[in-house]
């Protein structure tokens, strides 16, 4: 089994079995046109610990077989179902997790992506908005009068 | 990860931040979020707002009601067409959260008041200059209630023989028209609805017109993007028994309603032939728009159907661009599948037959037909209704090769595919039972018995895709709408088509006598499919003698996505 070097953002070089890196559509496509290649792939946009995490990620879903079309819209409705391993895996500090999220979708790795949204997802759901804004610590720039507003003129979505 | 943050992030506080991830990830992870979900977040500050309203409730439309945006995507590539033509069309602007609530609460609406009901009466009220002060809107018009055959040449209620009510109706989300046309007897009556300031009623009659000689066998409503005038004035083809198929003008420019007359723009060769079946292909891609019709001894016409852009010119006329004749065999019923192919439904030992639209007119054989011995176990039948599943519901097939067909044994079926089936299934077993007796009845949805003699299409005809249904039917729902109630039409539509909400529970009180003008024939079966959303039924029973007594009415409608989920 060939091996190929990653670079990441820190400079630090991890080897890795060249079919787990190519469950990234972007390694593998570079792969593909670059050939075969003995130094380190650089990934500007990852660094170390994010992509140890991401590889062991890859490691774990190696067999699994490719994703259809079909499941994709079916698995989108289906948003709390995540694999027991995953939602494991998924337990880290919201840094860490926005930043698998955003590596995933830097390396095109779909089902990886898929899974971390499905997680944040469900740390927005049935919360209200303050408890939102807690949660991922973001900041409230409106005025009560403007939220009044915006809850008006969608009250609809509140029934059920 | 600096570089990949959202371009407003240099004047946020050190510790809070003003976004949660940037746009790209975030209308990924909304795709998993419910209304209520994307309202919260919304709410949490000005850059989730912001893409909430723009993106955020297109991406929802797009994930949990497909159909919907699908639509509003087509509504909003004809306005383009249009206004490369004319700046007529006079469209919205994009307002994503607007069409997600309706579209919100229509579907909602549909798989809340999935509801059967054993008779109609249309509750129609027209507006007149001076009248008894009792409208709709609480007394606000003048107005009175319609009643089927009451006026005309003969005067008075008289049963007609053709009658059988007639329903198109089409909305539309950027337009805002919400429009419903009957034909009823004689007359035709147009409903249009704007929004929430509810609907109004136009009667479209001809004193010279009788029931029974002139009833409306057909109608279709061109839709606003094959309209070449005024998009407020509906034009209807219009098929009737005396053997006139005419193109209509109903002017419902303005006002509140009231009673007109309808203008005839075009009229089409029939030699005089009753007209049996009518149907019409919207096509919308740059194709034209085809009319067919099942005529009295007997064919199958199709006719291209173009709307004369100038006004008052004299009427025209137009003949059958193709006919395809049939001998030993009585044809009842026309509908197009997609624009290649027309089923046809008939009385004869191969009661659905499948002819393909070619450049050069129909072909004389059928390109497939389906015999009443692999259908029915029959000898031979009588198909009245074909009508494809609505594209977009799931089990449907892109080109209409899904159908439904009702049959005179009253069985529903869903025929698969006739050109990809390897596997054909027949969803038959269909019909809920005769309710003994309003109070004690149970529900309908949850047995399924076979009533000879009963033409009626209920949910329990497609029961094994009703158990796919995420949520369980509740007995205390479910009943709350089959209780033979009297339902008006006009809350018929309100429930299909606005965004109103469910009426309170009524009373159950005993059933009334119906006007007996006013009765669907056992062979009708009508459909609305409201924004796309869901669809509804009507189907009767046979040999009743009282409105209520032996007869069965069924109606009923749901969310298109709970009733046909692939099997």
């Amino acid at each position: 089994m060939s091996e190929i070097k990653l670079l990441s953002s820190d400079q630090a070089t991890i080897t890795v079995e060249k079919s787990v890196a190519e469950r990234s559509i972007l390694i593998k496509n570079m792969l593909e046109d670059v050939g075969e290649v003995t130094e380190a792939i650089p990934i500007p946009n990852v660094n170390e610990n994010v992509l140890k995490k991401v590889i062991e990620w890859c490691e774990h879903h190696k067999g699994d077989p490719p994703a259809q079309a079909d499941d994709d819209s079916d698995s989108r409705k289906k948003s709390s179902d995540i694999d027991e391993w995953d939602q494991k895996f998924m337990q880290v500090d919201q840094e860490m997790l926005f930043e698998i999220i955003l590596a995933a979708n830097y390396l095109d790795i779909k089902p990886l992506l898929d899974v971390g949204c499905k997680t944040v997802a469900n740390m927005i759901k049935g919360k209200s908005p303050e408890e939102i804004r807690k949660t991922f610590n973001i900041q409230n720039d409106f005025t009560p009068d403007e939220e009044e507003q915006i809850r008006r003129e969608n009250e609809w979505a509140e029934d059920r | 990860m600096d570089d990949k943050s959202p371009p407003f992030t240099h004047d946020r506080p050190p510790a809070k931040k003003p976004y949660l991830l940037p746009p790209e990830i975030l209308s990924l992870i909304i795709q998993h979020l419910t209304p209520q979900d994307i309202l919260s977040l919304s709410l949490t500050n000005h850059y989730h707002n912001a893409f909430t309203s723009t993106e955020a409730w297109r991406i929802y439309l797009q994930t949990h009601l497909p159909t919907a945006h699908t639509q509003i995507l087509q509504e909003y590539h004809y306005q383009q067409q249009q206004q490369q033509h004319g700046p007529q069309y006079q469209g919205s602007k994009a307002n994503w959260a607007r069409w997600a609530e309706e579209a919100t609460r229509v579907s909602r609406n549909f798989s809340r008041a999935g509801f059967v009901a054993t008779a109609l009466r249309p509750a129609i009220h027209m507006y007149v200059p001076r009248g008894p002060r009792r409208g709709p809107g609480g007394g606000q018009v003048n107005a009175w209630l319609w009643e089927p055959g009451t006026r005309g040449a003969s005067g008075g209620r008289r049963q007609t023989v053709a009658y059988r009510p007639m329903v198109d109706s089409y909305s539309e989300f950027r337009g805002d028209r919400d429009v419903l046309a009957i034909g009823a007897g004689q007359d035709i009556m147009v409903s249009k609805g704007w929004g929430q300031r509810g609907a109004f009623w136009w009667g479209f009659e001809n004193r010279e017109e009788r029931g029974g000689r002139d009833d409306v066998t057909g109608l279709h409503l061109l839709r606003p993007y094959e309209k070449a005038g005024n998009k407020d004035v509906e034009v209807a083809l219009v098929g009737r028994a005396n053997g006139r198929l005419e193109m209509l003008e109903l002017d419902t420019r303005g006002g509140v309603g009231g009673t007109c007359r309808s203008k005839v723009v075009v009229r089409y060769h029939t030699d005089g032939r009753k007209v049996k079946g009518m149907d019409m292909m919207h096509e919308g891609n740059g194709g034209g728009v085809l009319m067919g019709a099942i005529l009295n001894n007997p064919s199958l016409s199709i006719y291209n159907v173009r709307q004369p852009v100038g006004a008052g010119e004299p009427v025209r006329t137009a003949n059958q661009a193709s006919e395809v004749q049939f001998i030993d065999e009585q044809p009842w019923e026309v509908s197009f599948l997609d624009h290649t192919k027309v089923a046809v439904g008939k009385a004869s030992t191969k009661p659905i037959a499948i002819h393909a639209i070619t450049p050069s007119g129909l072909t004389q054989e059928p390109i497939r037909e389906f015999s009443a011995k692999d259908c029915a176990d029959m000898r031979s039948a009588s198909v009245y209704v074909i009508k494809p599943l609505p594209r977009g519901s799931a089990g449907a097939s892109a080109n209409g090769d899904v159908f439904l067909s009702g049959c005179w044994d009253g069985i529903a079926r869903q025929l698969p595919s006739p050109f990809s089936s390897l596997h054909r299934h027949f969803l038959t077993c269909t019909q809920a039972p005769r309710p003994p007796h309003p109070s004690t009845r149970n529900l309908p949805f949850l047995r399924s018995h076979r009533l000879p003699n009963t033409h009626l299409l209920s949910p329990s005809a497609l029961q094994p895709h009703l158990c796919n249904r995420r949520k369980p039917i509740r007995p205390a729902k479910v009943l709350r709408y089959s209780l033979p109630l009297l339902l008006p039409l006009r809350l018929l539509a309100k429930k299909l088509g606005n965004i109103h909400p469910i009426p309170h529970r009524r009373r159950p009180g005993k059933p009334r006598a119906l006007p007996r003008t006013w009765r669907w024939r056992e062979d009708s079966v009508c459909w609305f499919a409201r924004k796309g959303l869901g669809v509804g039924f009507l189907g009767k029973g046979r040999g009743e003698k009282g409105w209520c007594s032996r007869g069965v009415e069924y109606v009923f409608a749901s969310r298109t996505n709970d009733l046909f989920h692939a099997g």
